[in-house]
């Protein structure tokens, strides 16, 4: 069964003459990781908050269609109580802080501790984070002194304490260096397998092809296309930023140089491999 | 020590203060904690925090009730010495309650940390949400350092220079706290979903991690100071 089944959803906010989202078919399994990509303004940011449950109580909006995470309406369910089982990552890592702790322990611990869990269990979960985010040396650092990068993975680790079933990562690695970014969403890749289901929003194609099954294209709020990273890239790459490799290749592509058979590169790794496979065949 | 012990306390002793009529008690009330304050780790730094409160008020009671200020601007005849010290009575005894009270909030605050006192409070019986009400102040300090950081930081690059002297800078005041009012008031909608996506109040019951335990002596004491307290408050009424 999906965790999060959405049909014609479309979303309005409130005072807007027009509709921030539209034509919304798609579902996410457990396990499942999807990359929903589009340019600044597209909507992700809006649909990203309005899977986490924002909607109408922190994000006013009329929404129709169908949106439901486990057969349930997500409009009007409570934020809090759906914290529990999703949990969204925002581009502003600072905007995650609840400002109720004095260090990042104890910033990353306040959601297991609002969920009532046991001291040991608690303690456990946000060592776990800390290390998996490699945020461990800022464990005993006030949350107001981190810089964005280190913020940005306080606050990943800050919802992964919380074991959700969904993760919502919205640019939640704009502020790392690249092979930080790789690293950690490879780790968070490793989380699926155990049941966890992601979705990356991005405006970086080749960080969400490295991890993503399936990606959503949105653009003006409408969603273009829903497929595998290579079905999408020749279009996806109008939109969104990549490597200068995955542009090469779509110049290539467009172009007809481009061999009949060979795959898109979806990430500078992959790249050299692909232009041999088109040289050579 | 536990916050709410040191809190509880000063409940009593505030009211004792409201109590007692008599200057020369008053100030033998008002020793008690300041010597106690004085025997405290920083105990110097408090106590002058203390004067530099209770000094400029002392000097502006005396100044305004002791008539002098009124004398002086507007040129009436002085008041006759035995007149003065009787309107200064009830200013001596109001200045030395506030001294009281004062003495004891630093002396309470010195027994803790805002950490332990907000921990405390999560920990309590006080619903999450009255917790977080009664910590806010605690947890704004910290937020607006940090705001009025970024926002100095961003009137700089605007040509403000913070280190002018004060007498140029106060003409920037308004830039400095417009945007950090409006910020902290636009913040309140973040920090709230922020709690709610940290699923802050969706149970009944939380957890504090490494919430400070009061110990028999102290849960004695307290109620020692709640008994107290409800005798001083009885005797208002059947003085």
């Amino acid at each position: 069964m999906a965790l999060i089944r959405c049909e014609h959803a479309s979303l309005t906010r409130n005072g807007a003459l027009h509709a921030t989202l539209s034509g919304l078919s798609f579902d996410i399994t457990a396990g499942e990781t999807l990359a929903v990509v589009g340019g600044s303004g597209t909507g992700k940011t809006t649909l990203a908050c309005w899977l986490a449950g924002w909607v109408p109580h922190a994000m006013q909006a009329t929404v129709s269609g169908v949106a439901c995470i486990d057969d349930t309406p997500l409009a009007g369910q409570s934020v809090a109580r759906l914290a529990e089982r999703v949990q969204l990552v925002q581009a502003s890592p600072y905007a995650g802080l609840t400002g109720c702790a004095f260090n990042v322990a104890a910033e990353v611990a306040f959601g297991p501790e609002n969920l009532g869990l046991p001291e040991a269990e608690i303690r456990t979960r946000v060592a776990a984070a800390l290390e998996l985010c490699e945020a461990s040396d800022l464990s005993a650092r006030r949350p107001a002194s981190l810089s964005g990068g280190e913020a940005q993975r306080v606050a990943i680790a800050a919802a992964l304490v919380m074991q959700p079933q969904l993760l919502l990562l919205d640019e939640a690695f704009s502020r790392l260096a690249p092979a930080a970014a790789g690293r950690l969403l490879a780790r968070l890749s490793a989380l699926t397998r155990n049941g966890m289901a992601l979705v990356l929003f991005e405006k970086q194609f080749d960080l969400a092809a490295r991890a993503a099954s399936r990606i959503l294209l949105l653009e003006d709020g409408q969603q273009q296309l829903l497929d595998t990273p290579a079905a999408v890239f020749d279009r996806a790459l109008d939109h969104v930023r990549a490597c200068d490799a995955l542009r090469a290749a779509q110049r290539a592509r467009r172009a007809g140089l481009w061999r009949d058979g060979v795959l898109p590169p979806l990430d500078a790794a992959t790249a050299p491999a692909r232009f041999l496979d088109v040289l050579h065949g | 020590m536990h916050p709410f012990t040191g809190l509880a306390l000063m409940l009593p002793a505030s009211l004792l203060a409201l109590r007692l009529a008599a200057p020369d008690r008053l100030l033998v009330l008002l020793a008690l904690p300041l010597f106690l304050l004085l025997s405290r780790p920083q105990g110097w730094k408090r106590f002058r925090q203390w004067c530099a409160v209770l000094l400029p008020l002392a000097l502006g009671m005396l100044l305004v009730h002791g008539r002098w200020l009124d004398g002086w601007v507007s040129g009436t005849q002085e008041m006759a010495t035995e007149n003065r010290v009787e309107a200064l009575l009830p200013v001596v005894r109001l200045w030395l309650r506030v001294a009281i009270v004062l003495a004891c909030a630093l002396l309470w605050l010195s027994t803790t940390t805002p950490e332990r006192l907000m921990r405390a409070l999560f920990a309590s019986r006080l619903p999450a949400g009255a917790a977080y009400l009664l910590a806010s102040p605690l947890l704004l300090i910290e937020q607006l350092k940090a705001r009025l950081a970024a926002v100095s930081q961003a009137q700089a690059a605007r040509g403000v220079d913070v280190h002018w002297s004060w007498f140029k800078r106060w003409r920037s005041l308004l830039a400095l706290t417009v945007p950090l009012v409006v910020w902290t008031l636009s913040d309140v909608g973040e920090r709230a979903a922020a709690l709610d996506s940290r699923a802050f109040r969706s149970r009944a019951r939380r957890t504090t991690l490494d919430a400070p335990v009061a110990a028999r002596w102290e849960r004695a004491s307290m109620a020692f100071a709640a008994l107290s307290a409800v005798l001083i408050a009885g005797s208002f009424i059947w003085p």
